[in-house]
Parts: C-alpha cells; structure tokens; sequence
C-alpha cells in the first residue's frame, strides 16, 4: 500500500469538500438558503447533485455487487434509472414540482404534499415516515462506503464507520442545502471519471466488449446448484419466469428501486432549488449520460466480475466474496485494477456515500425541524433551523448505530426497502397532488395511511426475506409468514401497496369534499 | 454453498431462452441484450431531448425571482417580530 499517495488523494479531496462546504455556509443566511439553497442553483450544479445523490456506494457496491450475483438482469433497473429516474422524474414529475412548490413556496417535500392538500398531518406524518424509514437507507450507504475502505485499506470496518460518520455530520450541519449541492457536484464529477475509467478497465482486461460477455455466457453452468433451484440461469440471462429467483429481481431489485425513485424526498426537494424549466431540461442531458455511466457500468462491471475471477482464481463471484454480496466489488476493484485506480476508486465511492448521506441527513433534520416541528409549534426561522440541525446529528447517530448491527448481504436490500416505502407512501399523493385537481385532502391522507401500513403490514407478516429475520409473525402467529403459498412470500410489498394506495387516493378523493378552488388556483397559477 | 453447481433444469430452461434469438454483443438471451442496448438508447434520449431544449423553460424566471424576493422579505419581517432579531 502506497500510504503517501493514499494520503496525498484524500486530503486534497477532504480540503476541497471543506472548502465547499465553507463556501455553501458563507452564502447560506435564512432559512430558504439553507433548505432548497436559494432556488437558484445552476443545471449542471443541480443535475450533478441529483444524480450523486440518486446514485451512492448503495448503488455502485451494493447492487453492482447484486449483479455479480444476478447477472446482466439488473440492466434493467439502469433503464428505469434512466427512463423513470430521469426522463420521467425530470420532465413529468420535476417540472410541475418546481412550479407548485414556488407557488406554495414548500421547502421540504411533505411541506409541498402538506400545502397542496391543505393539511398538517399529511407534512408531519410524511416528517415521520422519512424520519424513521430514512435511517436504514442511510445506514446502508455508510455500510457500502466502510466495506470498501475495511477492503483497501485493512482497517477495521467500526472505525472506518464512525470517522466516515462524523466529517458528513460537520459539513451537513453547517453547510446547508447549497453547502451539500456544490460538493455533490464535486463528487458527481469525480465518480463520472472513476466509473469511466472502471468500464475501460474491465472490457480491455477481459479481451473487449463481446468476447467478455461471450465468456460470461459460457459460464452458465457454473451456477451453483442452490440458485438454479431458485430460477437462476445464468449471467447474461433472465432467471426462469416466476421463479423466486425472477420475482425478487424484477419485483424487488428492479421495479421497486426503479419506480420509488420518483418518490424520493431527498431528490424531489432538488426540483424545487432551480428557478426555471431550463435548468430542468438540460438537466435531464447531464442526468441521463451521468446514470448511464454510474448504474450500467456497476452492473456490467459487477455480472463480468464472475469472468475475472474464473479465469484468475478458478470461482465465481460470490464464492470469493465468501456469499457476501456487498463484498463483490471492493475484491474485484482490488484484484483487478493497478493501485493508483483502487484510491481513486475509493475516492469515488467516498464521494458518492458522502453525496447521498449528506442529503438523507439533510432530509431528515428538515423533517424534523420543518414538517413536525414547526407545524406542531407554528415557529419559523432560527429555531426550526437549529432543530433541523439537531434532528441531522440525531440522524447520523441512529444510521451509525445501525451500521454496527446490520447483517451481511444487506446494501442493496436495505436501500429496495426506503424505496419501496416511499414508492407506495408518497407516489400516489405525490402524482395526484401534480396532476389531478380531483384529489381531495383525505383522498390523499388514505392513500398515504394505507400505502405506509400495507407495506409495513408486508414486510412483517407476508415477504419472507424481511419477515423471518424480523420474527414478530413468528411471535405473534407461530409462523414464519402468514401466507406460504408461491409467490407471496417473495412479491415485493410495493407491488401490492403502491396499486392499493393508488386505488384507494382516487376512490376516496372520488367520495369526500373537493379541495378549496381558491387553494386549487394559488398551487396550478400559472400551470396550463 | 455448494461450490460449481450446474443443473439439468437450469441448461434446459437457459437453453430454450437461447434459443429465442440470436446472440448480439456475446449476449444470447434477447431480454439481456435488449435491455443492454435499450440503456443506451435511453440515455441518448435524454441527450436529445435536452439538446433541443436547452434554451427553453426560462420565461416565468424573471417574475418568480421577483416574487422570492418579496416572499423573503416578509420572512425576515416576520422573524424579526417574532425572535426580536
């Protein structure tokens, strides 16, 4: 290990972060500065932002790490990425989002839902469902980036967990929205020239484009024989049709962390720092090249790891990583690229877990201070922002302790399930908020209750992957899960929850007293 | 976990998937390669419809700021009353 190199990378890089940080708390004097940094953020400032903060070491690590064991499949959720998570979010959602969160002037994303509908319990319930599904998000993200440094580095993961922990606490408390953006910038560029130099690497080792995917084809009966029970067929193709192996990538894996993305607190809240639709479209140009590069190459990367380790040490994937998915790619980047790129590499994935972590902690302390706090309490300004920062160091508290206690495999499964929730939570009152005047303020109130109890309901008693472990059906009914028969036990609770909630935001808005025409007209002004 | 596997089933139901087109990039499986091809396309999507709207959307700017920075002064009006600061 070349410990000055090493050293050298990581202080620029920390200074720079500082400095930026610096930068963002200089220009950050009220309240609208410090929560959606001014609305007026630059497109490429803001299109970087968002997608660092979209794309995290949950992304790279965690999933790049799923597809090494799944294969190409996951190619999939990179095309919802790009087309949901962009092309969608951008134009669909994005746009209309600015609009009536300046209409409104909402801050946050339940202050946003909380105006529209005209109600306090849907802002602080929304408060609540981020603040306390949020942390196991958060956790994983800081999981994903310990792994790596324990991998490189051979320090012990704790203490890579808490130092890690507290420089994203320092800048996020003080910096601000605009503080978090500009280095997220930063961070958004670094990883762009990681990712691209990790897909030249892996193609030109492994003899080009299509003789890599031709030997990872031929490998198809390499799966061990404990996954093709389950449906796994091979890397290069799709698991055998409703198998459990094929629901939980396209069920889980795909939609659930394809679609909940348009849901995402922390990246809605970005609509609404940028002042015009121009900035939102050429975002999207920014945005679709730079997922593109993050998730597509992760998971190519991650699937062809399988060839590298066959023709180096004989094993696929998994069996080096010791069956711990999330170890794929730190030993793959480790064995298979020179030392400088390892660093740099690092340097990547510290970026992204800083990008993303620092904006899940702004999103909760901003729950806390501006959607329960200063609803409950009617007070603005400093107060609420010294909650919020509070409520960010409680945050980083509680994703650091559950670092230490999270089990393995658990990146990308901990990240599938924040997604999930929000997803069947926000998304039907969040799109009904944007597009149907009809929507009602107990419509939306339903939709949100039952998407939030249905998938908590499922995750407890029906999706046998989180309900085992979890034991409370166990306990309650002596049994594992309530319903054995396939495919219950492995449909994700978002295929369930999300139509459900849905269904349920229309018929009872269909039923109830219609919205206020004079709280209709101030949210669409100037919407045709 | 059981070391290199391999299973009748599994070739078999490969095999048939095989079978379904032919094999682009290495890739014989049409939903893989499809959806490796279907990502690219997708973000280039994304480059021209940003390309040709680069310039639009920024009509309302001018008036928006405006009214931000009425909405900020208020604030601040308010929060002078209410803190005393």
């Amino acid at each position: 290990m070349n410990l000055l190199l090493l050293n050298v990378i990581i202080l620029v890089y920390l200074l720079a972060t500082l400095y930026l940080g610096y930068r963002g708390w200089k220009s950050t004097k009220d309240s609208e500065g410090y929560l959606v940094a001014g609305r007026e953020t630059h497109p490429y400032i803001m299109a970087m932002s968002y997608g660092a903060t979209f794309i995290s070491t949950s992304a790279i690590v965690g999933f790049g790490g799923t597809a090494g064991l799944f294969g190409m499949g996951l190619l999939w959720l990179t095309l919802l990425n790009i087309f949901v998570g962009i092309f969608l979010a951008f134009i669909v959602y994005g746009k209309r989002t600015r609009k009536i969160g300046h209409n409104l002037n909402a801050m946050t994303f339940p202050e946003l839902l909380g105006k529209r509908f005209d109600s306090k319990f849907i802002q602080y319930f929304s408060g609540l469902v981020i603040f306390f599904g949020m942390p196991l998000y958060a956790s994983v993200v800081l999981i994903g980036a310990a792994r790596f440094m324990e991998t490189t580095l051979a320090i012990d993961f704790d203490v890579a967990l808490l130092i890690y922990s507290v420089i994203i606490a320092a800048y996020v408390v003080w910096g601000g929205l605009r503080g978090v953006m500009y280095t997220d910038a930063m961070q958004g560029t670094i990883m762009f020239v990681g990712m691209a130099f990790l897909l030249i690497m892996t193609y030109t080792h492994l003899g080009g484009i299509t003789v890599a995917h031709q030997a990872l084809t031929d490998m198809a009966h390499l799966v061990p024989a404990k996954l093709a029970a389950q449906g796994h067929t091979g890397w290069t193709s799709m698991p055998t049709f409703g198998s459990t192996w094929w629901w939980t990538l396209v069920s889980t894996v795909v939609m659930g962390v394809g679609i909940g993305v348009l849901a995402m607190p922390q990246l809605v809240v970005r609509f609404m720092t940028v002042k015009s639709n121009k900035e939102l479209n050429r975002g999207v140009l920014i945005g679709g090249i730079f997922i593109l590069m993050m998730t597509g190459v992760a998971f190519v990367v991650g699937a062809l790891s399988n060839v590298f380790f066959y023709q180096t040490q004989g094993n696929i994937s998994l069996n080096i990583a010791k069956g711990n998915a999330d170890s794929i790619i730190p030993i793959f980047i480790n064995a298979a690229t020179p030392e400088w790129f390892v660093y740099l590499f690092m340097l990547t994935l510290l970026a992204a877990a800083m990008s993303t972590s620092s904006s899940q902690f702004h999103a909760q302390g901003s729950a806390i201070g501006r959607d329960i706090y200063e609803s409950f309490t009617k007070r603005k300004g400093g107060e609420s922002i010294l909650v919020t920062r509070i409520g960010i160091l409680v945050a980083v508290v509680i994703a650091v302790a559950l670092g230490y206690m999270l089990p393995e495999n658990i990146i990308a499964r901990g990240t599938a399930i924040f997604f999930g929730l929000c997803a069947a939570a926000f998304l039907p009152m969040y799109t009904c908020a944007l597009y149907w005047k009809g929507a009602t303020r107990n419509g939306a109130i339903a939709g949100l209750v039952t998407g939030t109890l249905v998938t908590v309901f499922w995750y407890l008693f029906i999706h046998k992957a989180e309900a085992v472990p979890l034991g409370i059906c166990k306990m309650l009914l002596g049994r594992d899960v309530l319903i054995t028969q396939m495919p219950w036990p492995v449909v994700d609770p978002m295929m369930i929850a999300l139509p459900l909630s849905f269904l349920i935001t229309i018929v009872v808005s269909m039923m109830t007293k219609k919205m206020n025409e004079k709280t209709l007209e101030e949210c669409f002004k100037g919407i045709k | 976990m059981a070391l290199m596997g391999g299973n009748g089933v599994t070739r078999k139901a490969a095999k048939g998937q095989h079978l379904a087109g032919v094999s682009v990039l290495g890739i014989d499986d049409p939903w893989i390669w499809g959806v490796y091809l279907l990502c690219i396309f997708s973000a280039l999507l994304c480059i021209i419809y940003g390309a040709l709207n680069w310039n639009r959307g920024g009509e309302q700017e001018a008036a928006e700021t405006k009214e931000e920075a009425a909405w900020e002064a208020k604030e601040e009006e308010m929060q002078e009353k209410e803190l005393g600061l």
